[in-house]
């Protein structure tokens, strides 16, 4: 049994669906992201669970009892909001400690683990600032520490790192995944960024409109994103479209404008489908060694790695290639292009 | 170079120009307050405290003072305590009959004060309640209740409502949460609207005049009644006392709160 299961749970808003037949299991002390683009449905999906909105059919079980109508304070749940939603009106310490002293747990003791917890997200000497004298990263800690003082069983982040830049905002992310281990809490996050779902999660669920659209580990999602958007929400990919003009066992070759490619996958014969390679599974070497020769029509140098963009027989195609030392091909080159054969998948048929 | 942050010459002169216009009559009937004679006029080489002390030989003005600043007391607190809860509704939930009850909130201040004072009057004689505490409490809340509504509506928008949100994940039952955050924090806009409601209720003449009686007579309505019978400087010290204590007053509360932020609900 999941501890926590949501169940052909839908949302409706007027005429429009905020949440379509949604249905995800988490397992005690999982990591898990809501990632997709914005107006997808993740806030309202959080909201459910935490019982700030009900859903309009389906059923959310907590330790397998069912919550679905429970109110928000007998859910035992802790929220990070996107706008942290500290008192203003308390100190950092009141902020924190007000979990616990609805809980009625005593002076004594209250003080005691406001204290062990601002320890832990490094607060101790603000314990006394108000939130208005504290910085962007300072504020999202003390929403952490008030979130996680009081022991919840669950644990949901509603996109906590979007107001911090960038440099921050990864730091942080280590922070808060340490901190999760540390205390072991189960946790949903809501994100839509791509890169902090996959640094932090355990698992994805990945939606559009509403919909889950995959779930699974990070490296199995992006490895085998299964559906178009997936794929692209995940990281750029390279599209074309073809048909397949042989089969043999589970290898298929789909001829895409005049260009035969070998692709691993099941695909009638005849069939149109489209196949996609990620920019950096793709190699670059001597024109006339690749599968084709392509033009360099801009390169650009980004640091850890160089972005390309080629002139193709399959069209424009996007190659990023990891800064080894040494110059690399310019602009106006011809190259060859290749790549594994399994690098490249298939995704929609039709 | 020229400065932008300063007030060109035009501007300071209209400037000036304005706060004498406003503060001018003030400064008049204070300077009266000071004659000698017993009639009203400009006091130039002599100056006399007699009209404050006859102050004292009319203690219906003190009595009308303290009954308006009690009258005024209640209606503002009532007024706000049934504002808070029709900002609270009117800001949180669409339902039917949502812009009605925030217009009929409202209407008071479309509608003469003589045309309320006569409506109300033959209302309170039906009630019996004519003439009294009560009444008169009703009266006003009608009639200041657009100046509180304003102003705590202001805040109650203004307001994160994921403070309250985070205080129900963290165990806060609706009565909890509704005492120590939504009322904290919507504050601002609750004591402005208090304030502001008390000056009206205590400044309010033309509908208080139909529906008091002798015994609850507001300072106002003493007031006019004592210039419609004789023109002497008494009512001169009189208002002059009253800047007095509202100066007072405005100085503290700017104090605390700070006037400027105070009357806009922030
Ligand atoms: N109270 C509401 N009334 C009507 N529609 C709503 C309401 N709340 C959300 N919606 C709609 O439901 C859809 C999902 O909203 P939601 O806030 O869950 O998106 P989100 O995935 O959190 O987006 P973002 O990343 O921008 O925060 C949106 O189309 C939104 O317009
Ligand atoms: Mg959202």
């Amino acid at each position: 049994m999941s501890f926590l299961s949501l169940k052909n749970v839908s949302k409706q808003y007027g005429d429009s669906l905020a949440v379509q037949d949604f249905n995800l299991n988490v397992e005690k002390g999982e990591f898990i992201s809501l990632l997709g683009p914005s107006g997808c449905g993740k806030t309202t999906t959080l909201n459910m669970i935490a019982g700030f909105e009900e859903p309009t059919t389906g059923t959310i079980e907590i330790s397998g009892k069912d919550m679905t109508y429970a109110a928000p304070n007998t859910r035992d749940i802790g929220i990070v909001f996107q706008s942290y939603a500290l008192f203003p009106h308390m100190t950092v310490a009141e902020n924190v400690g007000f979990g616990l002293e609805m809980r009625r747990v005593g002076k004594e003791e209250r003080r005691q683990r406001v204290l062990e917890t601002l320890e832990l997200v490094r607060l101790t000497q603000f314990a006394d600032r108000f939130p208005k004298a504290l910085s962007g990263g300072q504020r999202q800690r003390v929403a952490l520490a008030r979130a996680i003082v009081i022991k919840p069983q669950l644990l949901l982040l509603d996109e906590p790192l979007s107001a911090l830049d960038a440099k921050i905002r990864e730091r942080m992310q280590i922070e808060l995944r340490n901190i999760q281990h540390e205390v072991g809490v189960t946790t949903i996050l809501v994100t839509h960024d791509q890169a902090e779902a996959m640094a932090m999660s355990d698992r994805i669920a990945v939606m559009n409109f509403g919909r889950m659209a995959r779930l699974g580990a990070p490296f199995e999602i992006y490895e085998q994103p299964g559906d178009l958007f997936t794929s692209n929400f995940l990281g750029s990919t390279n599209m074309f479209d073809g048909e397949v003009s042989e089969q043999a066992g589970d290898v298929v070759m789909v001829n895409c404008s005049g260009v035969e490619l070998s692709v691993q996958g099941n695909a009638a014969k005849g069939s149109k489908i489209t196949v996609g390679v990620r920019p950096e599974k793709i190699a670059l070497v001597e024109a006339g060694l690749g599968l084709i020769d392509a033009k360099i029509k801009t390169r650009i140098f980004m640091g850890t790695r160089w972005a390309y963009q080629l002139e193709s027989s399959l069209g424009t195609l996007d190659v990023t290639l990891q800064n080894a030392g040494h110059e690399v091909a310019g602009e106006g080159v011809i190259v060859g292009v290749t790549w594994p054969r399994h690098a490249i998948r298939i995704f929609a048929e039709g | 170079m020229r400065r932008y942050d300063k007030n060109g010459p035009i501007a300071l002169t209209f400037n000036a120009l304005f706060l004498i216009f406003i503060l001018a009559p003030l400064f008049v009937v204070c300077w009266v307050s000071f004659t000698p004679e017993g009639f009203l006029s400009m006091p130039t080489t002599e100056f006399s405290l007699r009209w404050f002390v006859a102050i004292l030989d009319h203690p219906e003005f003190i009595s009308a003072f303290l009954f308006s600043v009690y009258l005024a007391f209640g209606s503002a607190t009532v007024a706000v305590a049934l504002a808070v809860p029709a900002a609270l509704a009117t800001a949180r939930y669409r339902f039917p009959g949502r812009g009605m009850i925030m217009a009929f909130f409202m209407s008071p201040l479309m509608i003469p004060h003589v045309v309320l004072g006569v409506a109300f009057l033959s209302y309170l004689s039906s009630l019996g309640w004519a003439g009294t505490y009560i009444g008169l409490v009703a009266c006003h809340v009608i009639l200041i209740m657009p100046y509180a509504l304003r102003l705590v509506l202001a805040s109650v928008t203004g307001m994160d409502k994921a403070a309250e949100q985070a205080a129900r994940s963290l165990g806060a039952s609706r009565w909890t949460t509704f005492r120590r955050v939504t009322i904290p924090l919507i504050m601002p806009g609750v004591t402005g609207g208090w304030v502001l409601a008390f000056i009206t209720s205590f400044d309010e003449l033309t509908m208080t005049l139909f529906i008091a009686s002798p015994s609850s007579t507001t300072l106002p309505v003493r007031m006019y009644q004592h210039i419609t019978e004789n023109v002497d400087p008494l009512i001169a010290s009189v208002s002059a006392v009253i800047i007095f204590i509202t100066m007072i007053l405005m100085f503290v509360l700017d104090r605390i709160f700070g006037l400027d932020k105070l009357l806009v609900g922030k």
